[in-house]
């Protein structure tokens, strides 16, 4: 993969701490990875591995998703952090299921709710 | 009007809504199988009040357009998302072939054997979950769907069974225009993206 591929995927982060409101600790949890693992990769010190960079691409498209189903980035760091949607079981949030490596299920919950249920 | 197998053949064709994302509206005028059976395969895995989770996917249909904009607003609400985005689409199908169950009124839940207040239960308890997950099990095992009363207003909703083994269905995409939804029902953000 070219260093610009691997630059723009990483931008991902960035919008997953500035416009969602995440922290970077948990945005390096919901990579897989630790904090500083993650500011290496900002600072181009070392580059993620294909799980990883697997996840920044799942990370895209949740971003790409909750763009187009809320109308601003305080109502999807809303639903993030504190709901708990029956999808995903009704007792945690996105933010917790993403944590716990499941990205996926967030996404396929997002992507059912497009579809129109 | 229901034969002895308590179906109603599809006779003329009518008009069934759906409310979805535009991205979603242009697959389906791309490929309007490959966002059935997609949409089949995501309803399956979450399930809902006439498709068991993991079982079986329903795709759920209403007859009048504001009906599939309640029911969505509801699916949304129940994830934890109040109100729709600014933009959305209805998606309008055309059901040409089929047959259903019409449990609508008294009657057809009798015929069944299912009591109405559970059908249209705002939020079923497990009792009521399980019994239109039984109704669904049943008519999906001889036919295409089921005309049911909506929770949500006075109107129907039509959950279909396109992929079960000897569908007689016949399912048409009609046309798909976005609209923002409705008065009311549009979220509320204090940020733009």
């Amino acid at each position: 993969m070219t260093t610009s591929a691997i630059g723009s995927q990483l931008e991902i982060l960035d919008e997953m701490h500035d416009r969602l409101g995440l922290g970077w600790a948990d945005v390096a949890a919901i990579v897989g990875v630790n904090e500083s693992t993650v500011f290496r990769w900002k600072s181009r010190d070392s580059d993620p591995r294909p799980m990883a960079r697997t996840r920044l691409i799942q990370l895209q498209e949740m971003m790409a998703l909750l763009q187009r189903l809320f109308a601003g980035p305080d109502l999807a760091r809303t639903w993030l952090k504190e709901k708990k949607p029956r999808g995903l079981g009704g007792s945690d949030t996105p933010l917790a299921v993403m944590k716990a490596g499941r990205i996926d299920r967030v996404l396929m919950l997002l992507h059912t709710l497009a579809r129109g249920g | 009007m229901a034969s002895e197998s308590g179906l109603t053949q599809v006779g003329s064709p009518f008009d069934l809504f759906r409310v979805l994302d535009p991205v979603y509206l242009d697959q389906a005028r791309l490929s309007f199988k490959k966002y059935v059976t997609e949409t089949l395969a995501a309803n399956a895995s979450h399930g809902g009040r006439f498709s068991p989770r993991g079982e079986f996917g329903a795709l759920y249909t209403s007859l009048e357009e504001e009906t599939a904009w309640a029911e969505v607003l509801h699916r949304f609400e129940v994830e934890g998302i109040e109100g729709l985005p600014p933009e959305m689409a209805v998606l309008r199908m055309s059901a040409q072939a089929g047959q259903y169950a019409d449990v609508v009124d008294a009657a057809g839940c009798q015929e069944w054997e299912v009591s109405l207040s559970d059908l249209v239960a705002d939020k079923p308890d497990a009792a009521q979950q399980h019994a239109c997950w039984q109704l669904a099990r049943a008519v999906r095992t001889v036919g295409d769907g089921l005309q049911c009363p909506s929770a949500r207003d006075q109107h129907t909703n039509m959950p279909l069974y396109p992929d079960r083994p000897n569908s007689e269905l016949s399912l048409v995409f009609v046309a798909g225009v976005k609209k923002a939804p409705p008065p009311g029902f549009a979220q509320r953000s204090q940020e733009q993206w």
